[in-house]
């Protein structure tokens, strides 16, 4: 199984607003039938708007929320129904990082405590002296030294305390961490250190990285496939250069144009501008569920669900636009020897 | 005051920075937030204020409008508005400057809206507050003011409350505030930042028509220096406290002047970084009580010399009008820029390798 995560079919929905009776007025579906596969030692991006889902999507794979239909199959084994204790024996082998290392962080506890938390869960149990070498080889791992055990995360500032919890995620030697815009709130000159760490540690380790953010560039630097999430579903999928450089989904297409260009000179480029924000999830647009937003909307989009349509060059994208320009719409991945190339399951309205 | 330090903007200047300092207590005694600090801001020009957290860049803007943090103890300098010294009036006369000749909006809108009132009341409280209108006409003038940053059917939604808002509307409804008594400079610390980069392209491109359509000057605080490239017409990079270099962004872009900036512009990952390492500056940002000597930026800097770089505090040097850099260095050295101007293919990849740690 060349694939340490594959995702089928995937739904979570979450109940929002509660009646005098304390029962959910709706069900908002953060996360609509999604398929994903993420290849082992490889970084797959997953980006969006805020709303778009993706942070859900990313805690829903390491059954931190619940889901409500499709598979998780971590390392080639169904996870979804797992109970807890099962799950608990897993943990140690997959890992969040939180955008906000100030709240991520327990500014009460010391680093040694802190960095050695997630080694409870490991089989077989390690003793005092283990942890604390663990500990300080994921510390040392991470730029920072044993001179650190004793101090406390908030004597730390905003790139250090990243560094922690990537220590934090690295010391169980997990094969699966979700980066949830592990950068985002970093300064310049800090956030690149940071990228460049967790490309170091990749390559050491071998670890896989589901990576979630907004900022496609930074995506685009640091992921090998890039998976476009908008309004709970995946509507572009595929090898990162082909997404970055020939998008097949208008949405996508208007993410990248909406990307302040750091060169002064291309300032005066066309700019796609997309009208309006995004849909409520609690009433997603008929058909396509872009169309509301997409410059190219035909009458379709509205009646029809966009066919999974293969791109040149790699990867999907569903929009009826690609399924009319003479391209074959797939159902079966043309190429299945290449990882990630699943379709999601053509976001069918339930 | 030194004569180097004036940025002069060529046309008549509207905001003249001079000298500012700004020194905050501490259990140590004073420390220096922001250290001589000038630039200047002309009329209906677009100015970048740029660096990272730590840098004096937001101090400085919230000294203009004798905005300050808790525990100051002292400011000097001169801040000029239209001809007339802000620093050290008083806050009643400060207060017909405020929100009037010169509007701010700030990162997070939640903060500058109260949420018990509805959007209409607030900026028509605002309206008639320095423009002494009728109820009725403060009214039509927050309609009129919503309708041009864009927000839909603005009669009705007067009466809306921040909170019934999506975060790019809130936003506008900032700028309509800011805007709605016509200002002749507007301050915006970080605008876009918490918004998605969709939202911020509409922002921006709303930002720029309505400065076109104001005739208004604007002073940017941002930390994105793509929305600088945007944006501005000159950019003034700070870094702990003090002004390291400033210019034309063309031209800061494409041949920066100091290793700060370069290191900033190579640092922003780009479509053509993948698979490579990404350039970094080494360390952290030191803090205004422990600044190190010589050059602050030197044991962070690529190009640093021993026994140079860490011997004497540079001085600003004036590399011809508007263009300054605070490197001693700067003239032996090629750094890397962005663009065509710039030696980006051939030195950017290499020095990269060298200057990451």
């Amino acid at each position: 199984m060349n694939a340490i995560l594959t995702v089928e079919d995937l739904t979570v929905r979450f109940p929002v607003g509660r009646n005098v009776f304390g029962r959910p007025r709706g069900m908002l579906t953060a996360v609509d039938h999604v398929s994903l596969t993420v290849p082992r030692h490889q970084t797959v991006g997953l980006v969006g708007e805020s709303g778009s889902g993706k942070s859900t999507l990313g805690r829903a794979v390491l059954r931190l929320i619940p889901s409500q239909s499709g598979t998780i199959a971590f390392d080639g084994s169904d996870i979804s129904q797992l109970g807890s204790r099962a799950l608990r024996t897993l943990r140690p082998r997959m890992h969040l990082i939180f955008q906000d290392p100030y709240s991520s962080l327990d500014p009460s506890w010391e680093v040694e405590d802190l960095v050695a938390e997630p080694l409870g869960t490991v089989e077989p149990p390690t003793n005092r002296r283990q942890r604390r070498a663990l500990v300080i080889e994921a510390l040392e791992r991470v730029g920072l030294s044993a001179t650190h055990l004793n101090r406390y995360a908030s004597q730390f500032s905003g790139g250090q305390r990243q560094r922690l919890a990537i220590a934090r995620a690295l010391v169980t030697r997990p094969d699966l961490i979700v980066c949830d815009e592990a950068v985002s709130a970093l300064d310049v000159s800090t956030r690149s250190q940071i990228i460049n760490l967790l490309a170091d540690l990749q390559k050491s380790f071998g670890m896989t990285y589901l990576f979630i953010a907004h900022d496609l560039a930074l995506v685009r630097h640091i992921s090998d496939r890039i998976a476009v999430m908008y309004l709970g579903a995946i509507v572009e999928e595929g090898p990162a250069q082909r997404v970055y450089e020939k998008p097949a989904h208008p949405y996508t297409r208007s993410l990248l144009s909406a990307i302040p260009r750091l060169d002064p000179a291309a300032r005066q480029q066309e700019r796609i501008v997309l009208s309006g924000e995004l849909p409520s999830p609690l009433a997603l647009p008929s058909g396509c569920r872009f169309r509301t937003r997409c410059p190219h909307a035909m009458p379709i989009c509205a009646e029809v669900t966009p066919p999974v349509v293969a791109a040149p060059g790699g990867g999907w994208a569903a929009c009826h636009l690609n399924a009319q320009s003479g391209s074959i719409p797939i159902s079966v991945p043309p190429d299945t020897a290449t990882p990630g190339q699943m379709p999601a399951g053509a976001p069918a309205n339930d | 005051m030194r004569a180097a330090d004036v940025q002069r903007s060529g046309s008549g200047e509207l905001l003249a920075i001079d000298g500012l300092s700004v020194d905050v207590a501490a259990e140590g005694g004073p420390v220096r937030l922001v250290n001589e600090v000038s630039f200047a801001v002309g009329s209906q020009e677009t100015v970048a204020l740029v660096g990272e957290s730590g840098s004096g860049k937001s101090v400085t803007a919230m000294s203009i409008l004798g905005l300050m943090p808790p525990r100051i103890t002292t400011t000097r300098g001169s801040v000029r508005f239209d001809g007339r010294e802000l620093l050290g009036l008083r806050s009643r006369e400060l207060d017909r400057v405020r929100g009037n000749d010169i509007a701010m909006i700030f990162q997070e809108p939640m903060t500058s809206l109260n949420p018990a009132f509805t959007i209409g009341e607030q900026i028509a409280e605002q309206v008639r507050r320095h423009r002494g209108l009728s109820r009725q006409m403060a009214r039509e003038r927050a309609i009129s003011v919503l309708d041009l940053v864009g927000v839909p059917s603005a009669a009705q939604r007067i009466k809306a409350y921040p909170h019934e808002f999506s975060g790019g509307m809130r936003q506008r409804v900032m700028m309509a505030m800011a805007l709605s008594c016509e200002p002749k400079l507007l301050i915006a610390d970080e605008p876009t930042t918490a918004l998605d980069v969709t939202i911020q392209a509409l922002v921006l491109a709303e930002l720029h028509s309505l400065q076109q359509q104001l005739a208004m000057s604007v002073l940017f605080i941002t930390h994105d220096l793509g929305v600088v490239a945007e944006t501005a017409d000159r950019v003034v990079v700070m870094y702990a406290g003090q002004v390291v270099e400033s210019g034309r962004t063309a031209d800061v872009f494409a041949n920066p002047q100091h290793p700060y900036t370069e290191g900033l512009l190579q640092s922003v990952p780009r479509g053509d970084t993948a698979g490579s390492r990404l350039w970094s500056i080494p360390g952290v940002m030191p803090t205004p009580d422990a600044l190190p000597p010589g050059c602050h930026f030197h044991p962070r800097c690529a190009h640093a010399q021993p026994g140079v770089c860490d011997q004497g505090e540079p001085q600003l040097q004036n590399l011809g009008p508007g263009r300054s850099s605070r490197c001693v260095r700067h003239g032996e050295l090629r750094l890397s820029g962005i663009g065509a101007g710039g030696p980006v293919e051939s030195g950017g990849v290499t020095i990269a390798d060298g200057g990451a740690r």
